[in-house]
């Protein structure tokens, strides 16, 4: 080291510079992610306190939009049907995933096989997986009805009938869902020393104490970030409500995301759909806030 | 083992990115100048199977051979997204030369400046026959004094009734008034364990879309002779003394009478309600006539249309859907004559006839496919009411939803319901 | 700590048998929900009308009745959608794998001022859906200078509207890639790079020699992402894209979606035509993920 100080060497110095290296791989990613992720956050924020027609420039109404947000019946409700969306679809979706992944992390026979079974509604397509869901859910032709009534229950309008709605949705986002949590299980549980579940099991720990004692505390973060994702992929769900219920029946789909659509393509209210986008992402940012803080929390005790 | 990725494997990986990107780049063009001179683009909504085999089998062919050297591409849509999918094409830029709009879209077209006027076209064009739509329709697409739109279709919705279980129950002639009514929907109602087995009024599909609660109570208002906004748009007129009469009625005709379940009866497959027997009388439009002599022909010599009931005035409502020139087109001449082509008289009855719509046009009364019952219909054309000419109905529509199911569901007194749309509606209003 | 090969055999195969059993209970009926909506799928794209709409439920038809995908063939223009899909998603996987691996790397080894600032910057977006930016993005597309006639401050055209290039355009990078990679990166042993160095090699080099090939697996795993993403995506799209000729295949199959009688049997046959090709490459890229990251614990 230091030796020669020859221009060359300065100059592959300064080429090979941290710095330098980074700003080389660093400028397109970063650049690209400015303009898609960063800046629209600050326009769309700038955006939520004007009226915006688009074909006028944007006119500041201060706090106008927030007002109509949290006070008109239509969009309260949207914010109330995502959150429920989430309640009911977030802890039965996640524990699935769970068991699903755990199952499968052993060297069974079939184990290939039956990942990817699990993993196919993931690679359908939402449009599909609508088309499908609702050929299933159709009242008079429809599988599911044909089941029920195998036991004896008469048939559901499942997609229009208010009561049922919501939770034809969250079906078929669990079923959408359950793979692509499995695959991020299954990557968390390879984290977990064999030996530990190993020694535990010799120990005399059964399967079930073992996966509830070692394996869920051990998978904390990785049971965060699943719930996390799937938490923002359900703010997200859009292709699922378009397909099958567009928002109704009386307003019962009708998610926020649903809502900023409305607003903006369907009434041409850029300002008030912003504002919408705003609180959805404020609710995408305390969530996951909160789950960090109470994993944090269980952590330490 | 893993096998190692090997330079190689990435450069071409990095070489198909690149490769791939060029490609991409290609679809970079200007779409703007696509109506080219005599390439026209055509948005549809009124999406049925046999509409779309009259277009693209007889009324497109036609247009081609009258103007050769021309093309046509016509983008299909249904009603659920078509509000959506047209604003985005107009905030995109990118728009048909020509394109349908429903019953409320000509107010907003022209107060965003998105339809083209046609009172010059229509003034300066000889053979242009604008006195053969009938007044109110002609009303209905004039907005200050500007022609924006040419009707294709005026939907009356009327009574239609089954006349075998009126007669099977008592009563030999459709009724006439809301006591007649009354009275042939409690004989003609069957009440079994299970709920309804054959309601004597069909209010509306249990399919939660919100304007099949909407437009069948949009009638009833118009009978008791409440309107939905004020003359001069800027307040909603809900809460009238008329408005809460009728939606007491029919909250009375669900709850009180119980001669209509809510959420109704489902139609069974392609067979509506009526026509499969599970109800006696409904409020429809023409179209019901096809669906019978398609699906339920037995059912054809016994399911009549009346002339709209008589409440406190007799009155029903109609829909007036129109074609539109974009404002975007590049030639608003060429795509005039391609609406005017469109809804010329012989091409107006080909559409018309092929989903049994009723014409817009007075000459066309007389068509051949015109049926006996669907003369009947026609007749009431006197008595309907289209929609206030204000330019955001769409959105003044939604508060109206939950408020109506509240009622419906016996959850909210009519009175109560009404107010807190009224409210929402004004809070839109007042915004604007 | 306990050795687990300091007791072997203390395990009988009568105690890991009901386990076992139960374990193929669950998962078999799991899979059995999983897939029955497919098949179902599948035996409505080869029925006769008749049996669809039959008065009790057939699972097979009595005969092969192919009419109904050539019927969705011509009915939606497939193979331009699928032209069209392919094109974007290829598009969106090589550019996502290459700018994820090119940050992660930075992440993961690289030191310099404001490094964590700039990657929790870019975390936190991670957080931010893409459809709540859907507004200003579309403007941003809509406004794009010098393309689809519009000047240097995006007036007067149409922008990348209506364009394949905008349909790639918020696809070209992902923050979950550069994540994915840092991880990956973070968890590869650090000698071999140091080796490399005091060899003289240089950091470009580092990255390019000896990360790459080894990031098959990560690379395996982002492409798949990446490709379902491109694949599946609809809201995009459907704002984007206004000409039939440049529909993707999700937007091409909502062409199916009527208002009055949906058409169930060419509907399921155009979904299957939509969802086979995805099916093939998943397998197909599965194995990467096999002999990659997520199996290789297993292997003790």
């Amino acid at each position: 080291m230091g030796a020669s100080f020859s221009r060359r060497d300065s100059l592959y110095r300064l080429v090979n510079s941290q710095a330098f290296v980074a700003l080389l791989f660093l400028a397109a990613p970063v650049l690209l992610l400015a303009a898609l992720k960063i800046y629209p956050v600050f326009y769309n924020l700038y955006l939520s306190f004007t009226r915006y027609e688009l074909f006028e420039p944007p006119r500041f109404v201060g706090m106008k939009n927030y007002n109509y947000v949290f006070n008109n019946s239509v969009t309260r409700q949207s914010i109330i049907n995502t959150l429920l969306f989430t309640i009911e679809a977030v802890p039965i979706g996640t524990a699935l995933a769970l068991v699903i992944a755990k199952l499968l992390d052993q060297s069974i026979r079939g184990r290939v096989f039956l990942r990817t079974l699990y993993y196919l509604p993931v690679v359908s397509s939402v449009v599909v997986s609508a088309m499908i869901w609702r050929w299933i859910y159709s009242p008079q032709h429809g599988l599911l009805n044909y089941f029920l009534g195998a036991v004896g229950i008469p048939p559901q309008n499942w997609l229009n009938d208010p009561n049922l709605a919501l939770i034809s949705l969250v079906i078929v986002t669990i079923w959408g869902s359950i793979g692509s949590n499995m695959v991020i299980f299954l990557a968390g549980l390879q984290d977990i020393p064999r030996d530990v579940i190993e020694a535990a099991r010799v120990d005399g720990a059964n399967p079930l104490q073992n996966f509830l004692l070692i394996t869920v505390p051990l998978m904390r973060p990785v049971i965060l970030f699943v719930v996390v994702t799937f938490t923002i992929g359900i703010f997200r769900n859009f292709g699922l409500i378009f397909m099958l219920t567009q928002g109704g029946p009386f307003n019962r789909t009708n998610t926020m995301v649903w809502e900023v659509y409305q607003n903006v393509f369907g009434y041409l209210r850029l300002g008030r759909g912003a504002a919408i986008s705003v609180v959805m992402l404020v609710i995408v940012l305390i969530l996951t806030l909160i789950s960090f803080r109470v994993l944090r929390e269980r952590q330490g005790a | 083992m893993n096998k190692q990725l090997s330079r190689r494997d990435f450069l071409r990986i990095a070489a198909t990115t690149a490769a791939a990107s060029s490609i991409g780049a290609l679809g970079v063009q200007p779409i703007a100048a696509q109506a080219d001179a005599g390439a026209f683009s055509l948005a549809m909504v009124d999406w049925s199977d046999p509409v779309q085999t009259a277009f693209e089998e007889t009324i497109i062919p036609r247009f081609l051979e009258e103007n050769p050297g021309t093309s046509v591409s016509i983008n299909w849509t249904n009603w659920g997204r078509y509000n959506e999918e047209m604003t985005t094409a107009f905030a995109s830029g990118v728009t048909p030369d020509v394109f349908q709009g429903g019953a409320v879209w000509a107010p907003q077209m022209a107060r965003r400046n998105w339809a083209v006027p046609l009172n010059d076209f229509i003034n300066a064009d000889a053979e242009w026959d604008w006195a053969d739509f009938p007044a109110g329709l002609q009303a209905d697409v004039t907005i200050r004094g500007d022609i924006v739109a040419v009707p294709y279709r005026q939907d009356l919705r009327t009574l239609w009734y089954n006349k075998e279980m009126l007669a099977e129950a008592g009563i030999d002639a459709a009724p006439t008034t809301w006591d007649e009514f009354l009275a042939a929907a409690q004989a003609t109602t069957v009440r079994g364990d299970m709920g309804y087995e054959v309601e004597g009024y069909h209010y509306s599909d249990a399919s939660g879309n919100w304007q099949k609660d909407w437009q069948p109570f949009l009638m009833w208002l118009h009978m008791a002779d409440g309107q939905f906004l004020s003359d001069d748009l800027t307040t909603c007129a809900l809460n009238s003394e008329q408005a809460v009469a009728a939606l007491e009625w029919l909250v009375a005709l669900v709850h009180e009478h119980e001669v209509t379940s809510y959420p109704g009866l489902e139609p069974q497959g392609d067979l509506n309600v009526l026509a499969g027997r599970n109800a006696a009388m409904q409020l429809s439009s023409a179209d019901m006539e096809r669906v019978i002599n398609l699906y339920a022909p037995d059912e054809a010599e016994t399911i009549y249309p009346t002339l709209p009931l008589t409440g406190a005035v007799q009155a029903t409502h109609s829909w007036v859907n129109k074609f539109f020139v974009s404002s975007q087109t590049s030639d608003a001449a060429a795509s005039w004559g391609f609406l005017r082509f469109l809804t010329r008289q012989d091409m107006l009855e080909i559409y018309s006839a092929s989903n049994n719509n009723t014409p817009p046009r007075l000459s066309l009364l007389e068509a051949d496919y015109m049926s006996e019952k669907h003369k009947i219909v026609l007749e009431s054309a006197v008595y309907a009411r289209t929609f206030p000419q204000h330019h955001n109905l769409i959105a003044l529509f939604r508060p109206i939803a939950a408020e109506l199911e509240q009622a419906l569901s016996g959850m909210k007194a009519p009175a109560d319901a009404l107010a807190d749309a009224t409210a929402a509606i004004d809070e839109i209003l007042a915004d604007d | 700590m306990k050795q687990q090969s300091s007791h072997p055999g203390t395990f009988s195969h009568w105690e890991a048998r009901i386990p076992l059993l139960l374990t193929y209970v669950i998962l078999i009926a799991g899979a059995f929900v999983m897939i029955m909506p497919f098949a179902w799928m599948v035996s409505t794209s080869i029925k006769p009308d008749r049996e669809i709409f039959g008065d009790s439920i057939q699972w097979l038809p009595s005969e092969l009745d192919m009419q109904n995908y050539t019927d969705a063939f011509e009915q939606t223009n497939m193979p331009r959608l699928f032209a069209n899909t392919v094109l974007v998603t290829a598009v969106a996987v090589a550019s996502q794998v290459l700018l994820g691996s090119m940050a992660g790397y930075v992440f993961a080894r690289l030191h310099f001022r404001g490094k964590m600032l700039l990657f929790f910057a870019l975390l936190t977006t991670m957080m931010v859906p893409f459809e709540v930016l859907i507004i200003p993005v579309f403007l941003l597309i809509r406004f794009f200078p010098l393309a689809g006639g519009n000047d240097l401050f995006g007036q007067g055209g149409t922008g990348l509207i209506n364009t394949l290039g905008g349909v790639m355009f918020p696809n070209f990078v992902s923050v979950f890639g550069v994540f994915l990679f840092r991880q990956f990166y973070l968890g590869f042993p650090k000698e071999i790079e140091e080796a490399a160095i005091v060899d003289g090699c240089s950091r470009v080099g580092v990255y390019w020699r000896i990360l790459i090939p080894n990031s098959k697996p990560v690379m395996g795993t982002m492409a798949l992402f990446a490709f379902l993403w491109s694949w599946n995506d609809f809201l995009w799209p459907l704002v984007v894209v206004k000409e039939d000729s440049l529909k993707t295949i999700q937007l091409g199959l909502s062409v199916f979606d009527q208002e009055q009688g949906t058409a169930w049997a060419e509907l399921m046959a155009a979904s299957v035509m939509a969802v086979v090709p995805v099916i093939l490459l998943y397998i197909f890229l599965q194995r990467f993920l096999v002999s990659g990251g997520l199996t290789s614990g297993l292997k003790g």
